[in-house]
C-alpha cells in the first residue's frame, strides 16, 4: 500500500517536473544572436565588381561574445549584405567586432581590389558593437592607394 | 536509474487497474460485461502518452550508439595510419596521380586516379583481401569511359563496402557513387573519413599564394617572409597538411605537435549517386581528402554552410537541397576544396595525428568566408605552424 502510494506521488512529481521544464524552456531571456545587415560600397557609391565580395565580423580581442567565430556576409550586386555566423539566418553573436573585407578578382585569382588595411582586424577603420538587430550598417571602402609594381 | 523506477511504477498501476476490471467481470450478474469504451480509450491514451515520451529517448539512445561507433571507426582509421607510418616511416600520400600529365589540371581534369591513402591503409585495417583485389598498376577508375582496358578488378574492389570506413550516423552512405564525370566509372562504395591535405586548394590557385600576392588570408607563412611555395602550397608551413596530393609528411615533420594537428576528419556522403563526396577509394577533395577548409576560402570551418562552399564533383551544387543540408558546392565542376562535415548534432569527429579522437564543435573559432588566416581552426589544419603568428 505504502509502496504504491510513493509510486503514485513520484509519478505525479515527475509529470509536474516535466510540465515545469517544458514551460521554462520556451522563455530563456534575451537571445545571444541578433540580425545584422547593411551595405558596402566605394566612396563614390559604386559597388565593387569582383569574383569574391565578403564582409567579415571578426570578434575583437575584448569582445564579451563567448563564441569567437567570425560572422560573414556576402556582398550582393546592389552592395547589400546580411551577416550570419554558421547558417544563413542565424545572425551575429552579441559582442564587439572588427570589420574586415575580402574583395578579390576571383576565387582562383586572389588579387585584392581593396586597400590592404581593410583585410586585417588591427588596421581596419571599422569596429562595431553589436547589441541589437541592426539593418543600416554602412561601410565605405577604398581601392589600393597605388598599384604596387611586381 | 530513474527510468527503471518509472516503468516499474507504470506496471504496478496497470496491474491494479486490470485486476479491478477482472474482478468486476467475474462478479457481473448476467453475461460477460467487458470493458467500457471509456476505459479502453483511457488505457489507449495512457499508452500513447507513454510511447510518445519514450520515443525521443529511444531515438536519442540509438543515435548515441551510432555516434560512438562513428568515433571508434575514425579512431581505427587513425591507428591504421599511424601503424603505416611506423612501418614505412612516412604517412601514405593522400592521393596519387601522374604529375607530369596532370600537374596543372588535377583539380578538374584528372582522368586517371592512382591509389589514395585509404587504399594504402587497407592492409592495416584488416582488409588484405580488398587490397589484393586492386590492380594498382591500373587507374582505380580504370573502367571509366575512355580511361583504360576493361579490367574490372578495380571496379569490384572500390565497390566494396567496408564498415570501418562508414559512419552509421550518415543516412546517405549506402548509395554508391556512379560517376558524375563519365571517366570516373560507376559503383564506388562510400566512406565517411577524409585525410587532412592542408589549407590549400588541391592543384594550386587561389590561396596557394603566387609571386606578388599580398592577401594576408593567403600569404601568412613563409611566403610572407619571401619564400614562395611551388608545390600546391605544401611548402607553406602554415598550410601544409598531413596527407596531400602526391606528398605526405613523416611524423617528425609535424612540428606543432601531433595532438594539435588534424590527421583525418569526418565527411558526409554525397546526397545523390552523382555526388562524389564520401567515396573511400577516390583520392580527391571531398571524396577522401579535406582541402582549403580553413581561412582564405569559402569552406571555412566544420559543416561550413556558405553558398558554393565545397568544390567537388556533384550534381546538386547550387540547389535548395544542398543549401538546406549545408552541403552546397561550387557549380564550376572542380574538385579541389572540401571541409569536415558530419551528421551529428553540433559538431564532428576529428582524428589527430597522435591517434586521439576529438569532437570539435561547429562553433570552433574560424574567420568566416574568405577570412584571414590565424584562427584556432587554422592552427589545427597546418602541420608545421608551431610559431605562426600574424603581425
Amino acid at each position: 500500500m505504502t509502496r504504491r502510494e510513493t509510486c503514485r506521488s513520484r509519478l505525479v512529481r515527475c509529470v509536474l517536473a516535466l510540465a515545469v521544464a517544458t514551460a521554462l524552456s520556451g522563455c530563456s531571456g534575451r537571445p545571444d544572436a541578433v540580425q545584422v545587415s547593411g551595405t558596402v560600397t566605394f566612396k563614390d557609391g559604386s559597388v565593387p565588381q569582383a569574383g569574391v565580395r565578403v564582409v567579415q565580423f571578426v570578434p575583437a580581442q575584448d569582445s564579451p561574445a563567448k563564441i569567437r567565430k567570425a560572422a560573414t556576409g556576402e556582398i550582393r550586386d546592389d552592395g547589400t549584405f546580411v551577416a550570419f555566423t554558421r547558417k544563413p539566418g542565424d545572425g551575429v553573436h552579441v559582442g564587439k567586432y572588427d570589420v574586415t573585407f575580402s574583395v578579390w578578382e576571383g576565387v582562383m585569382n586572389s588579387v585584392s581590389l581593396l586597400d590592404g588595411k581593410y583585410s586585417s582586424p588591427t588596421t581596419t577603420p571599422y569596429h562595431v558593437n553589436i547589441e541589437d538587430d541592426v539593418s543600416d550598417l554602412v561601410f565605405e571602402v577604398e581601392p589600393p592607394a597605388k598599384k604596387s609594381g611586381r | 536509474m530513474t527510468w527503471n523506477v518509472r516503468t516499474k511504477c507504470n506496471r504496478l498501476v496497470m496491474t491494479t487497474w486490470t485486476r479491478a476490471s477482472m474482478r468486476r467481470l467475474r462478479l457481473g450478474a448476467a453475461g460477460p460485461q467487458g470493458f467500457t469504451l471509456v476505459e479502453l480509450l483511457v488505457v489507449i491514451a495512457i499508452i500513447g502518452v507513454l510511447v510518445a515520451l519514450l520515443l525521443p529517448a529511444v531515438q536519442a539512445a540509438r543515435e548515441a550508439a551510432r555516434r560512438a561507433q562513428c568515433q571508434s571507426n575514425i579512431k581505427n582509421v587513425a591507428l591504421a595510419a599511424l601503424n603505416y607510418e611506423s612501418a614505412k616511416k612516412i604517412f601514405p600520400v593522400g592521393m596519387s596521380f601522374d604529375a607530369a600529365t596532370y600537374r596543372t589540371k588535377v583539380h578538374n581534369q584528372l582522368k586517371e586516379y592512382g591509389p589514395n591513402w585509404i587504399i594504402y591503409l587497407l592492409p592495416y585495417l584488416e582488409q588484405q583481401s580488398t587490397y589484393a583485389l586492386f590492380n594498382l598498376k591500373l587507374p582505380i577508375n580504370n573502367d571509366g569511359a575512355g580511361v583504360s582496358a576493361a579490367d574490372t578488378r578495380n571496379r569490384q574492389a572500390r565497390g566494396t563496402s567496408i564498415s570501418v570506413l562508414l559512419c552509421p550516423s550518415d543516412a546517405y552512405n549506402q548509395v554508391k557513387y556512379d560517376g558524375r564525370i563519365a571517366f570516373h566509372g560507376e559503383g564506388w562504395a562510400r566512406g565517411n573519413y577524409a585525410a587532412n591535405s592542408g589549407g590549400n586548394f588541391i592543384g594550386g590557385g587561389g590561396c596557394s599564394a603566387r609571386p606578388g600576392e599580398t592577401i594576408s588570408a593567403c600569404t601568412a607563412g613563409p611566403e610572407a617572409n619571401g619564400v614562395l611555395p611551388d608545390d600546391d602550397g605544401w611548402l607553406s608551413d602554415y598550410r601544409r597538411g598531413v596527407m596531400g596530393p602526391n606528398i605526405a609528411v613523416r611524423i617528425q615533420e609535424i612540428t606543432d605537435g601531433t595532438s594539435k594537428t588534424i590527421m583525418a576528419g569526418e565527411v558526409r556522403a554525397g546526397l545523390t549517386d552523382k555526388d562524389s563526396r564520401g567515396v573511400w577509394a577516390m583520392g580527391h577533395a571531398g571524396a577522401s581528402l579535406l582541402a582549403i577548409y580553413g581561412s582564405g576560402g569559402d569552406d571555412n570551418g566544420p559543416n561550413a554552410c556558405f553558398s558554393s562552399a565545397d568544390d567537388v564533383y556533384s550534381d546538386i551544387c547550387g540547389t535548395d537541397l544542398a543549401q538546406s543540408e549545408c552541403m552546397d558546392c561550387f557549380t564550376g565542376g572542380a574538385a579541389d576544396q572540401a571541409t569536415v562535415r558530419s551528421s551529428h548534432q553540433g559538431g564532428a569527429f576529428l582524428a589527430m595525428c597522435d591517434g586521439s579522437v576529438n569532437f570539435v564543435s561547429d562553433d570552433v573559432e574560424t574567420s568566416g568566408s574568405y577570412g584571414r588566416w590565424g584562427t584556432a581552426w587554422d592552427y589545427m589544419i597546418g602541420s608545421a605552424d608551431a610559431e605562426a603568428t600574424l603581425p
